[in-house]
């Protein structure tokens, strides 16, 4: 993400599958493995694979997460309420 | 020097050749998700350093008559264990800022081992001088951040990695504190800052 210019782009707009799609995109992965009930370390080799996939969701998205929005994050549908909200907003 | 100690040698070698892998493999996959920018300009340079690193510490090793050894975890594959994941990329920037600053540390210790070893005095100099840009061109990021997240959370922020960190090289000191002793490295005090 270019933070130096500041503020993000306007969000993409998305639904919860095209959502799934990026993932299974960004991993590489068939779009039939990316479920909502998906653990998200069950999609990666380890946990920086996780870290790059969640800022290159970010990237794609336009959206921001913190540490603190992936506290409780498990699987994918909880990631997408995460990021959901600011796709609307 | 005899055989145990060259172990240990070559063991501490090749846990640092494994991380300086590891930083080159992660920050490398970062990069192609990056978009055009001076973040992603220096943290082009700052993947390729880590690859040759990792080079440098592989020829060493072979210079000194041995082999590197497979290590299946890096320094850093820790961090997240103990400080959670960060989700973007100012709290990755922090968190490479604190592991650039330990990296800085545990080379000058190495550093200033008696009898050093002329081949990994040499190699330590060489990535010493990368480490030192590596930690600058982080620390100015982080503060080009500054007006999005406030220097206030970016500190916090930074501070709850240190604590992390210390945490993670008291472990690993822990581990390996044979191995680190024999070498004659001191240890720095268990919660001294960095």
């Amino acid at each position: 993400m270019n933070f130096e210019a500041a503020p993000l782009k306007a969000c993409v707009m998305v639904d919860n599958t095209e959502f799934r799609k990026k993932i299974a995109s960004i991993l590489r992965i068939s779009s039939d493995k990316v479920q909502d009930n998906c653990a998200l370390t069950d999609l990666v080799s380890d946990s920086f694979a996780l870290v790059d996939m969640v800022v290159e969701l970010q990237e794609e998205l336009s959206v921001r997460l913190t540490q603190e929005n992936l506290r409780d994050v498990r699987t994918v549908s909880d990631l997408w309420a995460q990021i959901e909200p600011q796709l609307k907003s | 020097m005899n055989d145990k100690l060259k172990e240990n040698e070559i063991w501490l070698l090749s846990f640092y050749r494994t991380s300086e892998i590891s930083g080159a493999l992660f920050f490398g996959k970062l990069c192609k998700s990056l978009r055009p920018g001076p973040i992603q300009h220096d943290m082009t340079k700052h993947f390729s350093d880590e690859a040759v690193h990792s080079w440098l510490w592989t020829d060493c090793i072979e210079r000194m008559g041995a082999k590197p050894l497979k290590l299946a975890d890096a320094y850093q594959d820790q961090y997240l264990a103990v400080a959670g994941m960060p989700a973007n990329m100012m709290e990755i920037l922090a968190l490479t800022h604190v592991f650039e600053k330990r990296v800085i540390r545990q080379y000058a210790l190495h550093s200033r081992v008696p009898e050093l070893n002329p081949e990994i005095g040499g190699t330590l100099s060489k990535i010493m001088d990368d480490e030192k840009w590596h930690l600058s061109w982080v620390h100015d990021a982080l503060a080009k951040m500054e007006p999005e997240f406030g220097k206030e959370y970016i500190d916090q922020t930074i501070k709850k990695f240190w604590d992390a960190d210390q945490e993670v090289y008291n472990r690993t000191m822990n581990e390996h504190e044979e191995r680190v002793r024999d070498l004659g490295i001191l240890m720095p005090e268990a919660h001294s800052g960095i």
